[in-house]
């Protein structure tokens, strides 16, 4: 008899660790998986070691007594693994170089979401990374680029992003705003909800307004490419009415918002949900975060992307109805402590259309200039591929076997989305009829030798 | 190409990269670590182009380096350890350094 546990959480970012709250307050064996060493997530990443705590303000210093009170609970964390393969019951995961199975009576994925790859010509170069890369570097490392930084993109956290420079004193070429003005119009007829939370939003306005104070901004920059420049790089593009100009940087930090990682929910075969607005896919899952495959929960940016706060309250949400449903509380006490949370994600929905349509994305970005390379590891450009689109290719899977994108070792989770875009333009499909590249196992390049050394008992194998 | 930004006071180890030592702090990734003495690039493709880590999270793969000769290790996912022996991978890994070609 192998051990069962009561709960798998898959991630330790603000909804599995609130989840875990949940679970083991209320007496339920929880075991809790995440890739990276420490628990936070990207947004509270390394918040219980990092130097930066009391200097990049309370928004991540909020995440250091949620990870302090989830260390002291009885969830057994395991660092450094990462999952792949899934069902509604059990969790592969690799760990050091060996794999394990664990089995469980209910597993919740609080996977997180991931930066929307948006190819550009010379996107490739070293020198040029994620804004969120930057982030991580900042939180986990105290390291951020030595200047000057040309910040490239669209949505909240470009602005985050360029605050946090300015304030170390890291000179900062340009930010060159992607996103559209006439966004601002539109989103003003979701206004009101954006009141719903007065304190955050106007901190957003304060990040925006001292972004354009003390940086260069450009808006509805356009054709943007880099390339290489001396010992540097060198960033081209073209302003709203087209004259072409340049900045010379020797780090560009590229971000077009953020969208869910939904590989592990596709894998594990449950529906999902086209965002229209932010452009991405998500996992179809109810208020207690239930996906349409019994037993598999989720909760926080891996089901819809609403930043920390909303997936907190997730995170409880999920804990708490799992609790219900193994009957370690009763549905009023589930009812009763749910209360709160259910406000604060009430609170959250109403902010999010404000955001959503005034940071989205801009069509003509997500279209890449024939000499980007959009699948990285396969080395593939958006020129190659239309090739092979406009010879008859319908769909990404199918561009998968005619021209190798999704064939890397990140398996498509780069290329995924821009070969969908391109697909659907090319042949006038709406993108919500276009699946990604399906997901198998294992998610990950595995080491042979790792599957046939492995501790997992055959007939689970 | 990056700088710090604040001091930790987490314990100084040296790890190895390309058989130059280098003094890092403990807690740091791979990644993190060789940022400064690789230039940024850890790999190169199968096509001879030079690729740094993007994503820093785990996702995009570009920091596929061999550490402690298995190659195709994500860097970005790895911690430092004392005496640790990182490589850029060029090309395609190179399965035979686990064997202990650098070793
Ligand atoms: S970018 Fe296409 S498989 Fe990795």
């Amino acid at each position: 008899m192998h051990n069962v546990w009561d709960v798998i959480i898959v991630g330790a970012g603000p909804a599995g660790m609130c989840a875990a709250l949940e679970t083991t307050g209320h007496g339920l064996r929880t075991l809790v998986l995440d890739r990276q060493m420490e628990p936070g997530g990207q947004i509270y990443r390394s918040v219980g070691s990092s130097a930066m705590v009391d200097k990049l303000g309370s928004d991540y210093a909020a995440g250091l007594p949620l990870v302090k009170k989830f260390n002291a609970s009885d969830a057994q964390f395991e660092s450094g693994a990462n999952v792949w393969d899934i069902a509604p019951d059990r969790v592969y995961y690799s760990r050091q170089g060996k794999s394990y199975c664990e089995q469980a009576r209910h597993v919740i994925l609080a996977t997180g979401a991931m930066e929307r790859p948006v190819p550009l010509p010379g996107w490739t170069l070293p020198g040029v990374m994620g804004s969120g890369a930057s982030d991580v570097l900042l939180k986990s490392s105290s390291l951020l680029p030595e200047g000057p930084v040309v910040l490239c993109g669209n949505g909240p956290l470009i602005l985050q992003a360029a605050v946090h420079l300015s304030q170390f004193d890291i000179p900062v070429a340009g930010v060159l705003l992607t996103g559209r003005l006439g966004n601002a119009l539109r989103a003003t007829k979701y206004a009101l909800g954006a009141c719903s939370r007065p304190g955050y939003f106007l901190h957003g306005v304060n990040l925006a307004i001292q972004t354009l104070f003390k940086h260069k901004c450009v808006f509805e920059a356009q054709d943007i490419r880099i390339s290489e420049k001396g010992q540097g790089l060198e960033v081209l593009f073209a302003t709203r009415s087209g004259k072409k100009k340049e900045l010379t940087a020797s780090t560009v930090l590229l971000h077009e918002g953020v969208i869910s990682e939904s590989r592990i929910t596709r894998l594990a075969r449950c529906r999902h949900t086209w965002d229209q607005c932010q452009r991405y896919w998500h996992v179809d899952a109810d208020l207690w975060g239930q996906t349409s495959v019994p037993g598999l929960r989720t909760a926080g940016d891996t089901a819809s992307v609403r930043g920390a706060v909303a997936a907190q309250a997730e995170g409880h949400l999920v804990g708490l109805d799992v609790c219900r449903e193994l009957g370690s509380i009763p549905m009023s006490q589930r009812d009763d402590e749910a209360r709160p949370h259910l406000r604060i994600i009430k609170r959250c929905k109403s902010l999010q259309p404000f955001l959503d349509e005034y940071f989205a994305p801009t069509p003509s970005m997500l279209q890449p200039a024939a000499d980007a390379i959009v699948c990285r590891c396969e080395e593939l450009t958006a020129g190659e591929l239309r090739e092979a689109i406009n010879e008859g290719c319908y769909s990404p899977n199918g561009l998968k076997s005619q021209a190798r994108p999704g064939m890397g070792t990140c398996q498509g989770r780069v290329c995924g989305q821009a070969v969908a875009e391109m697909i659907a333009d090319a042949h006038g499909i709406p993108l919500e009829n276009l699946p990604l590249y399906t997901a198998q196992p294992p998610l990950f390049p595995l080491r042979l030798g790792e599957l046939v050394n492995t501790s997992i008992p055959p007939d689970l194998l | 190409m990056f700088t710090k930004v604040s001091d930790s006071n987490n314990k100084k180890i040296t790890i190895y990269f390309e058989d130059e030592p280098v003094e890092v702090e403990e807690g740091m990734t791979v990644a993190a670590a060789v940022l400064e003495p690789s230039h940024g690039w850890t790999r190169t493709t199968h096509g001879g182009h030079k690729r740094g880590a993007f994503c820093h999270m785990g996702v995009c793969h570009e920091c596929l380096m061999t550490i402690d000769g298995v190659p195709n290790q994500q860097a970005c996912l790895t911690p430092v350890a004392d005496g640790m022996k990182v490589y850029r991978q060029n090309g395609e890994p190179d399965f035979h350094q686990e064997e202990g070609k650098h070793a």
